[in-house]
């Protein structure tokens, strides 16, 4: 038995991990979060935007302090059917999930998850970096603690947020291996090219940044850019089941990617300085696994919640959101006392019935909408109703379960 | 018990993503995360080492801001049994260069009473190897270089120190204490960080000496610094014999290490080609042609 123990140990310091951390912390409970990699961020990796208002809740007005890009005010649209690529170009607060998701804005998480973990140390959570965490405590199929190089701590409820391929929620049997059909391959470059030259080719304003997105109707490889402060995110995403369409290996799927006509010119000149590649869980809510037990709760990309909507892509302010209800959920069962199965059982609910999450159930309808040629004529018309009645369709099955 | 102080210093990890203010002049600082300088890691894991807890406190010191309490909590994770840190609200970073560090770790010193001091031989970013010497002359103290191993010795309180030469060749010294001993990077791994040693480093309080603790005059320290790097030379790039893959026929590997090269390929190297079973008989037959096997 360890001397020491701790209120809630969090495995993984990304945007869930770090959200349950800053809220449970903020009302006193004390809480370890341990990060494998040498500080918050060193190894966490996205396309690069954030839907704000799950984070607002959490953090009114943060966009002001925390360490954001650009303010996306701009969204760009290219559908790609074999050779031919049709841009579409429109205001992105006229689009529905902004209505209901607030502004984004572009992010590196090297330096926002680090600005978030520094927020999260303020509440008084404990930050503990270059910890894997290896097995859990499990006695009587009760989650006691976690197991860290053959070292033992306890807690009174585990949290896992560690990522898309959450090994710890495998051994506890709640998900199968990934399947080739539940999970995309991202491959980012980070091109600098300085905040002026950026303003000018892409017209915006300091602060003002654009997301463009580029979807394949072929379903090989999409793509994705965006402006950072001084640099272009740029990349390719790929469903792993798709693989044997591809005609390149992915990392020239990369290169070929910045040598489209519509690319090239955007990135000439640039200097790259960084290069990343990520699993995105893309298996809709299918692929989202039971996401309580005794003593135990899954968020953010561990719990798969991440949805492909064709012309934004959401997984971020989802995990913000899924890591809200868990530490309601971790809250409302320390006023009962206990941390059982039943008591934290209202935490898969209430991510069935959030809004923000129910995009995921809706995901492949509303890509299939982007990607059907038809909805150019008015796409953004197509991509509201496709979205609103995903939406809706996802509230049904809420309420009925 | 012996009282122990080991220098170090909290470094910017320069495997971040490097941007230059003004080219090869400043280096962008803001995103660089801070680190534990190595040779000092390496000084409190030889110090650790060499002796046990209960013959040696461990304390670490360092000059710097709140910010450089991350790194001294890395040390308390990784063998360190107290921490201090030097600062003051009237301190300028930038008037921080080595000589003032050395005055300030200096007085501290004395105020700890320490009698055996250990520094990394040199920090990642100015590698001038200044603190450990100034230290031992500001403290009138033996100094020691490059030490790799160390011992006590039980009869009179002097300490035996190894160092290190080249081929293999050992020196063995005596010496009585205080000593200042500098450790080079290399010297002694540290351990892998454990959860539950971090989780009491982070508990732990560290002590804060500022200038009235230290009975030092603000003037000593925010002089003007007497050395200033006026211009910082890079080398020449190198001139490449060949930028463009020659039309010969050639392979592909052929080719690349043609232009890595920067011209023809040396006589003595050859591509080995074909399965990796001809390949491995090829290797074989050219280590027993050239007398290695």
């Amino acid at each position: 038995m360890s001397e020491e123990r701790f209120d809630c140990i969090i495995v993984g310091g990304g945007l869930a991990g770090l959200t349950v951390a800053y809220l449970l912390a903020n009302e006193g409970l004390e809480v370890l979060l341990l990060e494998k990699g040498n500080y918050s961020g060193s190894k966490n990796m996205t396309g690069g935007r954030l839907y704000g208002n799950s984070l607002e809740r959490i953090i009114p007005g943060f966009a002001d302090i925390a360490p954001v890009e650009r303010r996306v005010v701009k969204e760009r649209l290219s559908i790609m059917k074999d050779t031919v690529m049709q841009m579409v170009e429109y205001d992105a607060s006229g689009v529905f999930v902004q209505e209901q998701e607030g502004e984004s804005y572009t992010v590196l998480r090297g330096k926002f998850d680090k600005w978030l973990s520094e927020q999260a140390e303020d509440q008084g959570a404990m930050l503990v970096c270059g910890i894997r965490v290896d097995d859990l405590i499990i006695r009587d199929g009760k989650v006691c603690g976690v197991v860290a190089n053959d070292e033992e701590m306890e807690s009174d409820v585990v949290l896992l947020a560690d990522g898309v391929n959450s090994l710890l929620t495998q051994k506890l049997g709640y998900k199968n291996k990934l399947g080739t059909n539940q999970v995309a391959v991202g491959v980012k470059e980070i091109i600098d090219l300085g905040a002026d030259v950026i303003n000018q080719r892409f017209n915006l304003s300091d602060g003002e940044g654009i997301a463009w997105m580029f979807v394949d109707s072929n379903e090989v490889c999409d793509g994705f850019l965006y402006t950072n402060k001084d640099s272009l995110s740029v990349g390719v995403t790929l469903k792993v089941e798709n693989i044997h369409k591809a005609e390149s290996s992915v990392p020239q799927m990369l290169e070929d990617f910045k040598k489209l006509p519509e690319i090239a010119p955007l990135v000439s000149g640039g200097r790259l300085v960084e290069y990343s590649a990520h699993l995105i869980p893309e298996g809709g809510m299918d692929m989202v696994p039971k996401l309580y037990g005794d003593g135990v709760l899954v968020a953010g990309d561990a719990a798969a919640l991440c949805a492909n909507l064709g012309f934004t892509l959401r997984g971020m302010d989802l995990a913000v959101e899924s890591g809200r209800l868990a530490a309601e959920a971790i809250l409302a069962a320390k006023e009962e006392g206990e941390f059982s199965e039943q008591s934290l059982s209202g935490y898969q609910t209430a991510i069935e019935k959030s809004a923000a999450i129910s995009c995921v159930k809706g995901a492949e309808i509303c890509r299939k909408a982007v990607t059907d040629a038809d909805s150019m004529k008015d796409p953004l018309d197509a991509f509201n109703s496709a979205l609103q009645s995903a939406q809706i369709g996802g509230k049904a099955v809420g309420d009925n379960g | 018990m012996q009282r122990i102080v080991v220098c170090v210093k909290s470094e910017l990890d320069a495997t971040g993503p490097i941007f230059l203010i003004e080219p090869t002049v400043k280096i962008n600082t803001k995103d660089l995360v801070p680190i534990l300088n190595p040779a000092d890691h390496a000084a409190l894991a030889l110090v650790r080492n060499c002796i046990a807890q209960e013959d040696g406190q461990i304390t670490v010191l360092t000059v710097g801001p709140p910010s450089a309490d991350k790194v001294l909590r890395t040390c308390l994770a990784t063998g360190a049994d107290s921490a201090v840190r030097v600062w003051d609200d009237s301190f300028m970073e930038e008037k921080m260069d080595a000589k003032n560090i050395s005055l300030l770790l200096s007085k501290a010193i004395k105020k700890l009473d320490a009698e055996l001091i250990v520094c990394g031989s040199e920090s990642l970013c100015e590698t001038s190897g200044y603190v450990g010497p100034a230290l031992a002359e500001l403290l009138d103290a033996v100094q020691i270089c490059k030490v790799d191993f160390m011992q006590c010795d039980d009869g009179d309180g002097s300490m035996v120190f190894h160092r290190k030469h080249n081929y293999g060749n050992r020196e063995v010294i005596s010496s009585s204490l205080p000593a200042v001993v500098t450790v080079d990077f290399g010297a002694a791994t540290p351990p892998v960080v454990s959860m539950k040693e971090s989780i009491k480093a982070k508990k732990m309080p560290i002590t804060l000496f500022d200038l009235a603790e230290l009975a030092c005059e603000s003037s000593e320290i925010n002089a003007d610094a007497n050395a200033n790097i006026l211009q910082y030379i890079p080398p020449r790039p190198r001139t490449k014999k060949l930028n463009k893959a020659p039309d010969k026929p050639m392979t592909k590997q052929q080719k690349m290490q043609m232009m890595l090269g920067g011209g023809a390929s040396k006589k003595n190297s050859s591509v080995v080609e074909g399965n990796p079973k001809q390949a491995a008989k090829e290797f074989i037959d050219f280590l027993i042609a050239q007398r290695i096997l």
